[in-house]
């Protein structure tokens, strides 16, 4: 008897695993990701495809901030040991609409806030983010092969908790895209 | 197992506390907890996952014993069913109450007319932005048209009036088309107003008619700045501002110019709007984050009641079992005593009534314990007093039959065997007078008891508890030997029981029969050998007489004749005193005079005179090499040996032909016993046994009886005497045939042995 319960417990448990990981990653796509060597260092090229629903339109529209995460990481793999991570940053972008004077507003850590007249201006700009230098010169082994993951979402931790709360089982809350992986070879 | 739940349940239950604790504080708003809500969540669920583990584990263990009809588990699961019930119901009494006021609560914050009010008021704040825009830009208007045409250093001197001019104007600038600097005036004298250059952007809306004008939030929020509180309104008053940028009616001909004029909202009037803005959103987002909010507050309250929950049924199987746990011992204990184990239960240590129970329950078995010892003790020791009594009739000589009123022999000793002529198997359980061989006995002893209840009937004198008769039981006519047995019994009656019984005890007195028997025959012969004797003279003297008066005076024939009888008559008379002497010896033969003597000398020295005969092979003596010397008559002794040896002779002459040559073997032996009193003892044994046709049974019961012999001659005196010797010297003479049914064997024991032996035989023995 209490088999049965162990196994069907161990049923929900998987069944629940699999929903949230198929719910994890939905809505934004990564349509370009490319490194670039520049002379001041590694720079990321990135496109997201990617629609606000209309929950997420409302609550941006009544001034609440909406923030974006890009999380990078460049790992190289070494037979003798586990992997090298070189490089693992996070940048967060962020989107409010100021309801006083009636703009949008993005801000991209490094580099001036940026006021839109439109939600759609403003979303380009998330959507296509300037260049990001993800690495100084030397950081990375020249001729060596990284393994290069990126993933960009809507990063819950900023929101207020009860919505991170209400995020668990509201698909309104949720945006994410895949984890893309492509290799990089140093220059 | 119990130990580990307690420790278990003691853990899970503070940490559910803990946990429980940190979540409900997670409920307002604090930067750490905010951050690992999930951790908190997640932590508090996997501890209500184990307890509920913990508690179906245990749910299964008491429902299978249930079923299994295992002891005590009724018991455990009424208690457990109980506490449990106490624990849950007002648990979930509360948790019901606060979900309903919960999720109305929540509801009930977030009016309509709250968020229409915030709404209008954020409405006002854009009209007075407006107006002040509105403001502006006519500021600006009359400023343009008045800058139309004008040469940079006038419109710079126009610019520094307009900014003098109009209260809380920060900057006024003129710029070209491709927005540089022409001309500008600032509030604050060499302020850097590179910052504040209009976009491109805005110079191409400023081309438009109407021109630019917005408000902007000066102040950038950046992200390192969110977790903190809202901007005061200090810092609203700094950054909150209006921007109008217009084209200047410029003269056709003339570069166009764009006119750039930036006014600080006043003071008053930016912070209350920005404290609107920001109560706005606040609420907004407030409002979106309700559905979380009555989920995080459910929640929680699941989550504290599932603890509860599990917690208070782990808590009753706790409870439970400790208060189950006293009775079960006790009714484990009532149920071992019922099975006869009568050992001291495991005390429970309270001092409450239950351990109290538990004690006096184990006094109880203890008491218990001892009676039923007791009793055991004397049980075993009726039955060892009963073995022995058993034992002490079994080992009596004397046979001893219990019968019950109806004649019934009920119990019955082994002496009974050895006396009568039947197996005891046979006798218990079957009337007296029905077993084979007793009819003889039966009867007698019926008569004899009938006789008493006669006499007891009668009641003449005094009545005797017993009676006592001489029982005579003929052989059976088949058996080998066919001499009667005499038996004295004695009966009395028994009181068994409600009914009675009748118990006959006898002897065989046949040993003291014949015994008395010899006496008799002694005294008989010494009187007749005395009256026998007296006329035997005269008769011989008379004969003598008569033959030498008379053979002168007869003729030949006559004298021959009286010569013939007269012989006879001497002759006969000769022998018949020799015969008579030999009773008169036998009678009356002189005590014996002992001395020390050595009996294998005696023995050869007889011996020799047999040896010296041509039957020399016959006699095979095997005398025992340093025989203690006994104490005899060597003129007695000598007689023994010879009479013995007389009797083997006369047996062998009797044997038929064919068989085995004549032997007699005489042998002498030290015998080595345990007297009665403990003490070692020696004995000489001297034995004669030879191989002819052995004692007829008739004669061997009666072989020292005098006239009894088998022999054609003899007077039958032979062994007569021996007995009557060795009886002087103290001995034991035992007559038997020999056990192959060849030949008779006589030993004798002299037991009474020199002084100087018994010291040596000390002295060795030391």
């Amino acid at each position: 008897m209490t088999l049965r319960f162990f196994r069907l417990l161990a049923c929900q448990l998987l069944l629940a695993f699999a929903c949230a990981g198929a719910q994890a990653a939905e809505g934004i796509e990564i349509t370009r990701a490319s490194i670039e060597a520049a002379d001041d260092g590694y720079r990321l090229n990135t496109a997201y495809s990617f629609e606000l629903n209309y929950g997420l339109q409302q609550a941006v529209q009544h001034g609440m901030s909406v923030y974006f995460t890009t999380e990078l990481e460049l790992t190289r793999p070494r037979w003798y040991w586990t992997d090298d991570r070189a490089v693992s940053v996070k940048r967060t972008v962020r989107l409010y609409y100021d309801v006083l004077t009636r703009v949008y507003h993005v801000s991209v850590p490094g580099s001036v806030q940026q006021t839109f007249d439109t939600l759609d201006e403003a979303l380009f700009l998330v959507r296509r983010p300037s260049r990001w230098t993800i690495a100084p010169k030397g950081a990375l082994k020249t001729g060596e092969t990284y393994n290069v993951t990126l993933r960009m979402y809507m990063d819950r931790e900023y929101l207020q908790k009860p919505l991170q709360v209400d995020a668990f089982n509201n698909s309104d809350w949720r945006l994410a895209s895949h984890k893309k992986t492509f290799t990089y070879r140093a220059e | 197992m119990t130990q580990a739940l307690r420790y278990v349940l003691v853990v899970g239950s503070a940490i559910a506390s803990i946990l429980l604790f940190l979540l409900a504080s997670a409920s307002d708003n604090s930067g750490f907890f905010d951050r690992n809500y999930y951790w908190l969540l997640g932590l508090n669920a996997a501890v209500a996952g184990a307890l509920l583990i913990l508690v179906i584990v245990n749910l299964a263990r008491l429902y299978s014993g249930y079923k299994a009809g295992r002891f005590g588990s009724r018991l455990m699961a009424r208690l457990m069913l109980l506490f449990a019930g106490i624990g849950i119901l007002p648990g979930l009494v509360i948790f019901m109450v606060s979900v309903q006021f919960v999720s109305h609560s929540i509801e009930s914050w977030f009016d309509v007319k709250i968020e229409a009010a915030l709404q209008s008021g954020l409405n006002l704040g854009h009209a007075a932005l407006d107006e002040a825009l509105t403001d502006l830009g006519a500021n600006a208007g009359t400023t343009a048209a008045t800058l139309a045409g004008q040469s940079d250093e006038a419109a710079r001197s126009i610019l520094a009036r307009t900014v003098e001019e109009v209260s809380g104007m920060q900057s006024a600038m003129l710029l070209s088309a491709d927005g540089k600097l022409v001309a500008s005036s600032s509030d604050l004298r060499g302020a850097d107003l590179s910052a504040d250059l209009p976009s491109t952007q805005m110079l191409r809306q400023a081309a438009m008619p109407g021109g630019y004008a917005r408000p902007e939030g000066g102040i950038d929020r950046d992200l390192a700045k969110i977790s903190d509180d809202q901007p005061n309104g200090l810092d609203a008053a700094t950054g909150l501002r209006l921007r109008v940028v217009m084209a200047v009616p410029e003269p056709p001909g003339m570069a166009p110019r764009y006119l750039q004029l930036l006014q600080g909202v006043p003071v008053n009037l930016a912070s209350n709007a920005e404290v609107l803005s920001t109560a706005y959103s606040e609420y907004q987002s407030r409002a979106f984050a309700r559905t979380g909010l009555r989920k995080m507050y459910i929640g929680t309250l699941t989550l504290t009641l599932l603890l509860a929950i599990f917690a208070s049924i782990g808590s009753a199987f706790l409870i439970a079992r400790n208060l189950a746990q006293p009775l079960l011992v006790l009714a484990e204990g009532t149920r071992a005593v019922a099975e006869g184990d009568l050992s001291p239960r495991p005390i429970v240590e309270t001092n409450d009534e239950l351990g109290t129970l538990t004690q006096s329950f184990n006094a109880m078995t203890g008491q218990l314990f001892e009676a039923r010892s007791a009793v055991e003790r004397n049980r075993a020791a009726l039955e060892s007093a009963k073995a022995h009594l058993e034992s002490v009739l079994g080992n009596m000589s004397a046979g001893v039959i219990v019968m019950d009123a109806d004649g019934v022999v009920v119990n019955s000793n082994d002496a009974v065997h050895r006396i009568l002529p039947v197996d005891v198997a046979s006798l218990a359980g079957r009337p007296l007078d029905e077993i084979g061989g007793l009819e003889a006995f039966a009867s007698a002893v019926t008569r004899a008891f009938s006789a008493q209840s006669a006499q007891s009937a009668a009641g003449r004198g005094r009545v005797r508890a017993h009676w006592q008769q001489e029982i005579e039981i003929p052989r059976r006519p088949g058996s080998a030997d066919d001499h009667d047995l005499t038996l004295l019994g004695r009966g009395s009656r028994l009181p068994v029981g409600a009914g009675s019984g009748f118990i006959v005890v006898f002897d065989d007195i046949s040993d003291v029969i014949s015994a008395q028997r010899s006496v008799a025959w002694g005294e008989v012969a010494r009187r007749l050998a005395h009256e026998i004797k007296n006329p035997l003279t005269p008769i011989q003297l008379s004969a003598e007489r008569l033959q030498m008066k008379l053979a002168d005076r007869l003729d030949a024939d006559g004298a021959a004749l009286l010569n013939k009888a007269t012989d006879t008559i001497v002759n006969q008379v000769a022998a018949m005193k020799r015969m008579v002497d030999d009773f008169r010896d036998y009678a009356k033969a002189p005590p014996a005079v002992l001395s020390p003597l050595d009996l294998n000398a005696l023995i050869e020295e007889i011996l020799n005179l047999y040896l010296s005969e041509d039957d020399s092979d016959v006699i095979h003596p095997v005398l025992a090499a340093g025989l203690p010397r006994v104490m005899g008559d060597a003129t007695q002794l000598r007689q023994v040996i010879h009479n013995l040896l007389q009797n083997a002779q006369d047996a062998l002459v009797d044997r038929g032909p064919g068989g085995a040559p004549p032997r007699i073997d005489v042998t002498t032996e030290a015998i080595h016993y345990v007297g009665a009193d403990g003490g070692t003892g020696t004995a000489v044994r001297l034995a004669v046994v030879d191989n002819g046709p052995g004692f007829a049974p008739k004669i061997l019961s009666r072989a020292f009886e005098p006239y009894v012999t088998s022999k054609t001659r003899g007077t039958g005196l032979g062994l007569p005497m021996v007995k009557k010797i060795v009886d002087e010297h103290g001995g034991r003479i035992d007559v038997a045939n020999r056990s192959d049914g060849t030949g008779a064997s006589v030993s004798i024991l002299l037991l009474k042995l020199a002084p100087e032996a018994n010291l040596a035989e000390n002295a060795i023995r030391a």
